[in-house]
């Protein structure tokens, strides 16, 4: 196997690793939380994200805080396929009401974007 | 033993998705495909799973890890800073893709169980 492509595969599994723990997490928040969860580990993940993002940019050697934690972790801890789907059976009842969810979750969770970023750069 | 079907689900669901950043050129395209891609099949499969580890492993862990809401508000801050009107438009063709995918998924469920 090449340097790099063995480089790729740890790459990789350092990811996988990651989005199991986040995985891990979020479904301790929806055993805990229940209907908010998605909300709670949707805000809290996209603040955390925006603000690693920032602490870490312009460095280069943060390899696993940007594969294991941003990637893996936080990537995984949010979740856009369950808003999908939640947003689905709500539409069912009324249309209204599933656009009001996707609208407010991606307002939320992009207001706690920019908090991150903002108190990332101090 | 609930979280260890979530956990796998979780490891592959993100392998895969850090898979797809490698494919794409541009970072907001993968998280767009992403994201669309997996609400799709969530949509298309959910009736499918009926049993609670199916579920776990596949919609919660695999699923779940595929797709992110972070990185996509990540994005988005991220081109807001060089044009709003591009972050907008990023946002809207998110949803707006991602409603058309779960409307396309559910004709296809409903045609396909005639």
């Amino acid at each position: 196997m090449s340097n790099r492509l063995s480089h790729r595969v740890v790459a990789a599994l350092v990811v996988g690793c990651g989005g199991a723990c986040g995985v891990a997490l979020r479904y301790v928040c929806i055993a805990s939380f229940s209907g908010a969860a998605l909300f709670v580990a949707n805000i809290v993940g996209s603040f955390c994200l925006a603000y690693l993002h920032e602490r870490v940019s312009g460095k280069r050697n943060e390899q696993v805080i940007r594969l294991f934690v941003m990637t893996g972790m936080l990537g995984s801890f949010t979740t856009f396929s369950s808003v999908t789907y939640d947003a689905f059976v709500l539409f069912q009842q009324s249309i209204l009401r599933g656009f009001m969810y996707v609208v407010v979750m991606t307002f939320c969770c992009i207001v706690a974007a920019i908090g991150g970023t903002v108190v990332g750069k101090r | 033993m609930e979280l260890l079907y979530v956990c796998i689900g979780g490891f592959f669901g993100a392998i895969a998705r850090f898979l797809m950043f490698n494919v794409f050129a541009k970072k907001e395209r993968a998280t767009l495909f992403v994201n669309v891609s997996g609400s799709f099949l969530l949509v298309l499969f959910m009736p499918y799973m009926t049993t609670d580890w199916q579920q776990l492993l596949i919609a919660i862990g695999f699923f779940g890890a595929y797709t992110t809401f972070s990185t996509f508000t990540l994005d988005a801050v991220q081109l807001a800073k060089t044009s709003k009107k591009e972050a907008a438009l990023y946002v809207v063709r998110m949803l707006s893709y991602s409603a058309v995918a779960m409307l396309v998924a559910y004709m296809l469920d409903s045609m396909l169980r005639r």
